[in-house]
């Protein structure tokens, strides 16, 4: 079975993990901007009973976003490696950068795009929502979609 | 007036205007940095920068000298982890993370970098030049002509 691998920048914290649990998106809300320094965050649902830290793990430093939202980062050199959801406790989500095993898998889809950055232009092909989709729409593993509003009509 | 932050709000600053370039960089280091595709980082002078809080809760991490230097230098929030400016070295110029910013920087992205090096998940689309490190070191050397 194909195992992946990845690390922070200074590869003090490393993890590995068995398999992808689903499809994945883009999402451009300002809170995934700010974490990231980028126009959107990456990140892949990891089941938890087989994501596992092999280094590093007392050197991960946590900022919870939003009650139950953990986000772990490196606390060496700042890197985010991965955050989990209260209302998802089976799922890790996996932020792609860190990753260093090959994978090609694009995104389903962009999310908030209505808190996109003015400054980034979306051409990439993948489907377009101003917030969560509908689940009925795309299923985001690991999320905390269905927890939270979704605009009427927000799916486009 | 420009201004951002990071995630948790602590670590704050503005700017006059940013002058670029405004450059994605998909290399490794930046991917790692970002947890992304690429660090979208914009240029500004040093003398149209200010903190406005937090600068006490930064810290730095320089990693291992690849070529020549400069090493590659991250500043982070020790409190939430996000990217933060890091104007510390001499040079008219220096850039930020663009994820950053609260407000529209007026300026557009001009250029993909490092694209060598482009995680394999992630498609180029647009229609923005894609320089590679040998370009790039062709182009810095002659706008320093």
């Amino acid at each position: 079975m194909t195992m992946f691998q990845g690390s922070c920048l200074c590869g003090s914290v490393r993890y590995q993990f068995k398999e992808i649990a689903g499809p994945y998106v883009y999402c451009h809300c300002s809170s995934c901007r700010k974490a990231s320094g980028s126009a959107f965050a990456a990140n892949v649902a990891v089941p938890s009973s087989d994501f596992n830290l092999i280094e590093g793990e007392a050197l991960l430093s946590c900022f919870e976003s939003s009650p139950g939202k953990r986000r772990y980062f490196c606390s060496k050199c700042g890197s985010p490696l991965f955050n989990k959801v209260g209302t998802a406790p089976a799922l890790v989500r996996v932020r792609l950068g860190s990753l260093d095993s090959p994978f090609t898998e694009p995104p389903a889809a962009h999310i908030f795009t209505s808190e996109k950055a003015p400054w980034y232009e979306i051409q990439e092909g993948a489907r377009q929502f101003p917030a969560w989709p509908k689940p009925e729409a795309l299923a985001v593993p690991g999320s905390r979609q269905g927890t939270t509003d979704v605009p009427p009509g927000a799916e486009t | 007036m420009i201004t951002g932050g990071c995630l948790c709000g602590a670590v704050r600053f503005e700017v006059d205007a940013f002058v670029g370039p405004f450059e994605l960089c998909h290399c490794s280091r930046c991917r790692k940095v970002s947890g992304s595709a690429f660090v979208a980082a914009i240029g500004v002078r040093r003398s149209e920068f200010r903190w406005l809080s937090g600068e006490e809760l930064i810290n730095r991490y320089e990693a291992p000298l690849l070529e020549e230097p400069p090493a590659y230098r991250v500043s982070f929030c020790r409190v939430c982890g996000s990217p933060v400016p890091d104007p510390l070295d001499d040079g008219e110029w220096f850039e930020i993370a663009a994820g950053l910013l609260d407000d529209d920087p007026e300026l557009r992205p001009d250029r993909h970098i490092y694209v060598e090096h482009k995680a394999p998940w992630h498609e180029i689309t647009d229609e923005l030049p894609q320089l590679d490190k040998l370009s790039l070191r062709r182009l810095r050397q002659d706008s320093e002509r």
